[in-house]
């Protein structure tokens, strides 16, 4: 029952820390002096969700996690949602394929995962005919996005893996970093 | 006698010893001597010694006083860049206080000018992504904000609210793709839709291709959907692209909102009644005519 508890109470800190970046990002990184990093906070929690977490809790999750990002955008409904997902399916399937044992494995899980987000996004755009106007906010920012990216996973994962470990969460794979 | 001499001499030698300077001074000389040779060379061995010297003992003596005086002027020191920097905090919040008091001074001066309902918001966030220009406002359902209201500030145009919670909403700028304006070229009244281009750009688009449209003509609000009252100041024309067919032509307009920037604005419902004065726009602060 107590650990039950607990799960319910590290399922609510993520949904916590979704909403927490989602205020970050919309404030902090939009600032004149950090909008050029434009780092995706929420993008590495989905990131260690698929990582970490059994499939359809994670999915759950990102649902509602692309939903928060959603509501703190202009971007089309179901857009970013659908962008996030496939993320968090990109690394559901690259945990079970790839053993991540380095921390450079961990800092490329964040950087691939920013590139499909960007393509993902693109595609999107393009489909739903908006590409003209987004392409290239999109493509300026890359560069500093993905470093920033990359330079981001491995603290906010460890961040995290600490509130697991508190709470007491089982670790889904055998097979990751920690 | 000689025997008594010679048992006392130590005492007799040291007894003329001390009476020779009573004997000098006796003898009435005042002026100083002219130096002799012996002296002379004495004076020149010591001189440059004692010069040597002097100068030591003072700088070190200028060194251990420094130190210590300096030991005062670095806590004074720390003291007046304390007091400085407090100083320059409230400077700067004088500053920030009086930009703010400038800017909504303009505000409220193009507010007198729209008629109807009108509700001043702050900018509290921006879109989560760079690929999205929405912005977030202090002011909600409480206030009477509600979806569709026109959002503008005294430099133009800024969007219009596409979503309304409890005490906060959001507004779609014009600079989002999804956003569109009627618009009018304020030199020749020409008509087309104002759409968002890039991350700083518009585009006026459905104007036809043989209206005279030239780079730096102002494009206003056309008035046309009574949603933003007619006259408010979009942007002005940077490029116009003809293509060889067609019967249309494609405007690149600068905005004349620099969204950026943007900390306060004015929330006004869409009312067809709804007129502003232009001379508002233009019309200096009276302060700034004082000045």
């Amino acid at each position: 029952m107590r650990r039950e508890l607990f799960h319910v109470l590290n399922i609510g800190i993520i949904i916590l820390f979704g909403l927490m970046f989602c205020t970050v990002q919309s404030v902090l990184f939009r600032t004149q002096l950090l909008s050029f990093i434009s780092l995706d906070l929420v993008l590495l929690l989905t990131l260690f969700i698929g990582f970490k977490r059994p499939i359809i809790e994670g999915v759950l999750l990102v649902v509602v996690i692309g939903h928060f990002a959603e509501i703190h955008s202009g971007a089309p409904a179901g857009m970013l949602m659908s962008c996030y997902l496939l993320c968090y399916a990109a690394t559901v399937l690259t945990r079970e394929f790839f053993l991540m044992e380095s921390e450079l494995s961990i800092i490329l899980l964040g950087a691939s995962g920013g590139v499909l987000w960007k393509i993902s996004f693109l595609v999107l755009a393009y489909f739903m005919d908006i590409l003209p106007n987004v392409w290239r906010a999109s493509i300026l920012f890359l560069p500093p996005y993905l470093v920033a990216l990359g330079l981001c996973t491995r603290p906010l994962f460890s961040l995290i893996l600490k509130i697991d470990r508190a709470t007491g969460v089982e670790e889904p794979s055998e097979l990751g970093l920690y | 006698m000689w025997n008594i001499i010679k048992e006392y001499r130590h005492y007799i030698v040291a007894a003329l010893i001390i009476m020779m300077p009573l004997v000098a001074l006796n003898s009435g000389t005042k002026s100083p001597a002219p130096l002799m040779w012996f002296n002379k060379a004495a004076v020149r061995l010591t001189a440059p010694a004692q010069s040597v010297l002097t100068w030591a003992i003072n700088k070190t003596w200028e060194s251990v006083e420094n130190y210590f005086f300096l030991l005062n002027v670095r806590q004074y020191n720390v003291e007046l860049l304390s007091q400085n920097r407090k100083l320059m905090n409230e400077l700067a919040s004088f500053r920030e206080v009086a930009l703010e008091n400038k800017r909504l001074r303009k505000l409220v001066r193009f507010s007198r000018s729209l008629a109807g309902h009108k509700i001043t918001a702050k900018v509290i966030a921006q879109d989560l992504l760079p690929e999205f220009r929405t912005l977030r406002l202090n002011k909600g359902d409480k206030d009477g904000v509600s979806r569709g209201m026109a959002v503008v500030t005294h430099e133009g145009i800024v969007g219009r609210i596409i979503r309304v919670d409890k005490n906060y909403s959001d507004v779609l700028t014009l600079l989002d793709s999804s956003s569109n304006v009627a618009g009018l070229v304020q030199r020749n009244r020409t008509h087309g839709v104002v759409e968002g281009y890039t991350d700083n750009l518009l585009r006026m688009k459905h104007v036809r291709r043989t209206d005279d449209v030239r780079n730096g003509d102002d494009i206003i609000s056309s008035g046309i959907g009574t949603l933003f009252p007619k006259g408010i100041v979009i942007g002005k024309v940077i490029s116009v692209h003809k293509q060889k067919h067609g019967i249309t032509q494609t405007i690149e307009i600068y905005p004349s909102v620099d969204f950026s920037r943007l900390e306060e604005v004015i929330i006004i419902k869409p009312e067809a009644n709804i007129k502003i004065s232009t001379a508002a726009l233009t019309e200096p602060d009276m302060n700034e005519k004082k000045k």
